[in-house]
């Protein structure tokens, strides 16, 4: 080979070598493509970069960026901005799934669309073709098994006269306390619509109340600084009570779980349809479904097969437990809610 | 010549002034006007829906109970800016007197506390009051817990982190006054006679009164406000108007019933302020 020759084959080969990986980048189905999700924070965050975005990336080029918030103020920006919309998914729980539908601002996702929907266990899909639902935190009765012999088993146990200026409980504008109100109304013959039996355990329960927590962080705070032995908390926060060493036992009650599942909805507007549909595929394999799990140990909504220690955690690990969750009316819910949140007030603070 | 002078000074102040004009009308008389008028839609959800309903201030004050939050929390106001007072007045005196050399340091420890967030300053003091905390040990240290109590989540510990707040603001509206002060007024009522209390009461107190009044307004405005406070340390059991707003707004979503309490406690507010400063001035103004 002629020098000049040689010379021209060894740039171009150089030159291929140095851009292949480049190249490849722009190959990919979702190169130079950012999907803006509103975040929740923290580890459920963190897990969701690792179980859902980071193989996405790698797999496809597509890039997702997450924005913390609460997730209240994130639906009213939302809301707010439908014209040009600050987010192509919105993460939420089943409540806010009710004003995403009033205000229609999500598109709807067909198992066509999301081959992987098709996994969801029976009744956790809860609006229709709505949102993918990828993760399911209950609202459970715990105690502190160091101070508490008696365990609770109910959400009514609160208001246990052994309980006096121990127990712990959500705030009224928390999603938890509607929960746990609904539950221990209906422990007590109540219903949705006739909430009377848990405004009854409330006021009863009144003086074991040490405080109503604002965040679910100044709950874990209260519990870990042993302001109260017993209360209402997320199962999932209950978990990471223990593993920093509070003995905190978690309940399930016979009469049935109370939870909220967490959904992922395509906003309507957005640009990358496609790569909304890749998320939320990805989101319900078995590697983005054991991502929260993992991490935080709430529950999953799919078929997915659980590890034997993941699965000894979790509260619904078996169809007898699952067939346990209660079913909800978000919409009833939602509605009621503000008037329940009044009377939880006028209750405590009078 | 004189009339040129004027009109070139009252251009200078207009040019001068007319950021802030801007600022306030785009940033907050604006806003304040649209607070305003969804305090008046007649739907309970989001800023949705049109027509003009008193309903939202009916409902507040038909309900004793939202009365009776307001009544607690102007209480709670009053109590939080009468303690500043206590101990920002003597405070604020003590530094006003002082070099300015030696009034650096000091100024710095007492501005401190204003550059922390809102935030950190609240979950110090809930690992300060906790059951696990540094004042349940050293009272237990001391014998007088015999076991740790719950020292958080009740009306006393939520005034004891909103006077820590807020009294940096009464301390400096005090000192910047009693600067102003001549301490040669002081001399001359001690020469004819009058003791360390006249001197105080006749002298001192009547010249600070404008610097009282601005830090009293300023903690007491910023008191019956506060939110953060009474939901983290309250533990949501004291009741106060800014956490329920907060509550209504984001929890609820009920626009405009909370647009309609921040305008009850910004109209009562004001009015109390303003009501105070007439009362205050006519027993402190010598009228010529």
């Amino acid at each position: 080979m002629k020098r000049r020759a040689f010379l021209r084959f060894a740039t171009t080969a150089a030159a291929g070598v140095l851009a292949a990986p480049y190249v490849q980048a722009q190959t990919k189905k979702f190169a130079n493509v950012t999907l803006r999700v509103n975040g929740f924070g923290g580890a459920f965050d963190e897990a969701l970069r690792k179980g859902v975005a980071g193989p996405l990336e790698e797999k496809y080029g597509l890039k997702v960026q997450f924005t913390a918030g609460a997730t209240q103020a994130d639906l009213v920006k939302l809301i707010a901005n439908k014209s040009s919309p600050p987010y192509d998914l919105f993460m939420c729980d089943s409540s806010y799934v009710v004003e995403l539908l009033k205000a229609d601002i999500v598109e709807e996702i067909k198992v066509s669309d999301v081959p992987n929907i098709k996994r969801i266990l029976p009744g956790f899909r809860e609006f229709g073709d709505y949102g993918v639902p990828f993760n399911v935190s209950s609202v459970v009765p715990v105690f502190n098994s160091k101070y508490i012999k008696r365990p609770l088993t109910s959400y009514s146990d609160i208001a246990r006269s052994d309980l006096t200026g121990r127990v712990i409980l959500p705030a009224p504008d928390q999603i938890a306390s509607s929960l746990y109100l609904l539950g221990m109304a209906e422990e007590n013959g109540g219903s949705i619509s006739e909430m009377e039996p848990a405004m009854k355990i409330l006021s009863a329960a009144k003086p074991n109340i040490v405080a109503l927590a604002q965040t679910n962080v100044a709950e874990l705070q209260m519990f870990q600084s042993e302001e109260g032995y017993a209360g209402i908390f997320w199962d999932g926060r209950a978990h990471e009570l223990r593993t920093k060493g509070i003995p905190i036992v978690t309940v399930f009650p016979s009469q049935g779980v109370y939870s909220t599942i967490s959904y992922i909805n395509v906003v309507k507007g957005m640009k990358y349809p496609e790569a909304a549909y890749a998320f939320a595929d990805q989101l319900l394999s078995d590697q983005g479904m054991l991502a929260i799990p993992e991490a935080l140990r709430y529950g999953v909504t799919t078929d997915v097969k659980l590890p034997e220690d993941l699965r000894r955690d979790l509260l619904f690990n078996s169809p007898e437990r699952n067939a346990l969750r209660k079913q909800i009316d978000w919409q009833q819910l939602w509605a009621n809610r503000s008037g329940w949140i009044e009377r939880v007030n006028k209750t405590i603070r009078n | 010549m004189k009339q040129s002078l004027l009109k070139r000074r009252s251009l200078t102040l207009v040019i001068l002034l007319t950021p802030m004009v801007l600022l306030l009308a785009g940033f907050l008389v604006l806003p304040v006007l649209g607070l305003l008028r969804s305090s008046f839609l007649p739907s309970t959800h989001l800023l949705d829906g049109t027509g003009f309903s008193l309903k939202h201030y009916v409902h507040f004050f038909s309900d004793t109970y939202y009365s009776s939050v307001l009544v607690e929390t102007f209480v709670d106001g009053l109590i939080v800016s009468l303690v500043c007072l206590l101990i920002g007045f003597p405070t604020g005196y003590s530094l006003a007197r002082l070099t300015s050399a030696a009034r650096r340091w000091r100024m710095i420890v007492v501005i401190l506390p204003l550059t922390l967030s809102l935030v950190v300053v609240v979950f110090g003091w809930l690992i300060i009051l906790g059951r696990n905390g540094l004042l349940n040990s050293l009272f237990v240290y001391l014998g007088i817990f015999s076991s740790p109590k719950t020292l958080l989540f009740s009306r006393p510990a939520v005034l004891i982190v909103l006077v820590q707040q807020f009294l940096p603001f009464m301390i400096l509206s005090v000192m910047s006054v009693v600067t102003q002060i001549h301490p040669v007024l002081e001399q001359a009522a001690s020469n004819l006679r009058a003791n360390r209390f006249v001197t105080f009461r006749k002298v001192i107190l009547p010249l600070a009164v404008p610097g009282i009044l601005v830090g009293f307004n300023i903690v007491f405005v910023l008191s019956i406000s506060a939110f953060i406070t009474p939901r983290l340390i309250g533990g949501a059991r004291v009741a106060m108007l800014g956490s329920l707003i907060y509550e209504t707004i984001m929890a609820q979503l009920n626009w405009p019933f909370g647009a309609a309490m921040a305008f009850v406690l910004f109209v009562s507010g004001l009015a109390f302020t303003v009501a105070l400063n007439a009362l205050v001035a006519s027993r402190f103004t010598v009228r010529g």
